[in-house]
């Protein structure tokens, strides 16, 4: 794997790789560009488990190209890749503290990245198969020539409804309904994608459900 | 998406301090303690049963049963830790035959002794298919709770192997008080109710995760 993801240890992470943290040995930073890379990692993470802040975003920045590198080659270039990246850093994040003292980073790194990369596959293939069915249907129903005029009507009125509903909510409420119902993110991945913690993420989306519901209750019985 | 230099940035800030693991070893020793407390407490209950493991083929059986739940407790603790070899999930297994050897042992020799007897099938022995699983649930979630994180990692082996280890930690415990079964029955509902659990945790080992610590849809 080393010789198809080398380390792009480079300019490219700008100028907050050129400022090393003081806690961080100097041996480490001579290591810099050099092959210690996963070593340094290793040391790193150790520091960063004890609290040490800039070392652990030494560790991060220094370790997303490399990470970039293994979902480009299971996800292909693109913001699948990207999302893949920060999904891997923010598991790097939450299971830290199982990196254990004197055993080698990389594999441990690489462990949650490609099982990471093949969960992403995985749902990937469910959304192209779930895709592809939506297609049959589609095609089944224009060969039985599809839905007739008023029910295509009342699917636009629906839409329309739905659309109006999720514009009266506020910004937050939006954010919230599209991070944990449309794009299907954990708590924890919708809080580090947006400005609003966990607990405000819950209000939000509890709240926004229930005027969401009220709006078009109350649409139903307009059309009843 | 927000842009991944300032996600790191977010995720830098949040940097607390936090416990590393302590080695598989230790903590498969705190788990056997824990598992031993909860047996305890069950069979102070029920009353130890005398003359248990009388027999060699019972003797094995249960040591067996000991060596299969602490083995592959220790196995859980190696691969739901990322970067460690995989390979570790087959250590059960020399235990695991050990104790199907006692069981077979056992089988045959109440067959020599009973004859067809042996072979009847005893259908209240199912009570103790029951009080495996119900011993079982404390002991597997101590177990999954311990490595949570494994569900970014490995998390169908690591919950079919805590189930393994929770249910014959549980069929060693059960052993201990329950009697008036043949060998037959001790290995169909025994092994039964061990083969059940951990097959429906491998399964549903995703979704387990999701709901007590780390896993990603």
């Amino acid at each position: 794997m080393a010789t198809i993801l080398p380390f792009q240890r480079s300019a490219k992470l700008g100028p907050m790789t050129t400022d090393r943290p003081a806690a961080i040995p100097e041996q480490s930073r001579d290591t810099v560009g050099g092959g210690g890379g996963a070593e340094r990692w290793g040391e790193w993470m150790l520091l960063a488990q004890d609290g040490d802040r800039d070392a652990y975003q030494s560790l991060l920045l220094d370790i997303a190209p490399y990470l970039r590198a293994i979902t480009r080659r299971y996800l292909g270039r693109g913001e699948d890749a990207e999302d893949a990246v920060q999904d891997i850093l923010l598991i790097v994040h939450d299971i830290r503290h199982t990196y254990e003292r004197g055993r080698p980073f990389k594999p441990w790194l690489n462990t949650i990245a490609s099982r990471r990369c093949i969960d992403l596959l995985r749902r990937r293939t469910r959304r192209l198969q779930n895709e592809i069915a939506t297609d049959d249907d589609l095609g089944e129903q224009a060969m039985h020539g599809g839905p007739g005029p008023d029910e295509a009507t009342e699917r636009l009125q629906d839409a329309t409804t739905v659309h109006d509903a999720v514009a009266g909510l506020s910004h937050r409420q939006q954010e919230a309904i599209r991070l944990l119902r449309l794009n299907e993110l954990s708590l924890n991945e919708a809080a580090a994608h947006s400005q609003q913690s966990i607990g405000s993420l819950k209000v939000a989306c509890h709240r926004a459900l229930k005027t969401l519901k009220q709006a078009l209750a109350q649409q139903g019985r307009h059309h009843d | 998406m927000i842009d991944t230099q300032a996600f790191i940035d977010q995720l830098a800030s949040r940097a607390k301090p936090v416990r590393r693991l302590t080695s598989p070893l230790r903590r498969t020793l705190l788990w056997a303690l824990l598992a031993a407390l909860v047996i305890a407490v069950v069979v102070a209950n029920h009353g130890l049963r005398p003359g248990f493991a009388a027999s060699a083929p019972k003797a094995i059986e249960w040591v067996g049963s000991v060596l299969t739940a602490l083995l592959a407790a220790y196995a859980v603790f190696h691969i739901s830790v990322p970067g460690r070899s995989p390979s570790w999930t087959w250590l059960p297994l020399p235990a695991m035959l050990l104790w199907l050897g006692g069981l077979g042992w056992g089988c045959a020799r109440e067959f020599l002794q009973s004859g067809t007897a042996a072979l009847a099938f005893q259908a209240a022995s199912w009570e103790c298919a029951q009080a495996i699983t119900l011993i079982s649930l404390p002991l597997g979630a101590i177990l999954l709770l311990m490595v949570r994180h494994a569900g970014v990692v490995r998390p169908a082996p690591t919950a079919m192997l805590a189930a393994l280890s929770a249910a014959a930690m549980s069929a060693a415990g059960v052993s201990l008080f329950h009697e008036g079964e043949s060998a037959l029955m001790v290995l169909v509902w025994h092994l039964g109710a061990v083969t059940v659990l951990s097959l429906l945790c491998w399964l549903f080992g995703q979704r387990l995760f999701g709901w007590i610590g780390h896993a990603r849809r």
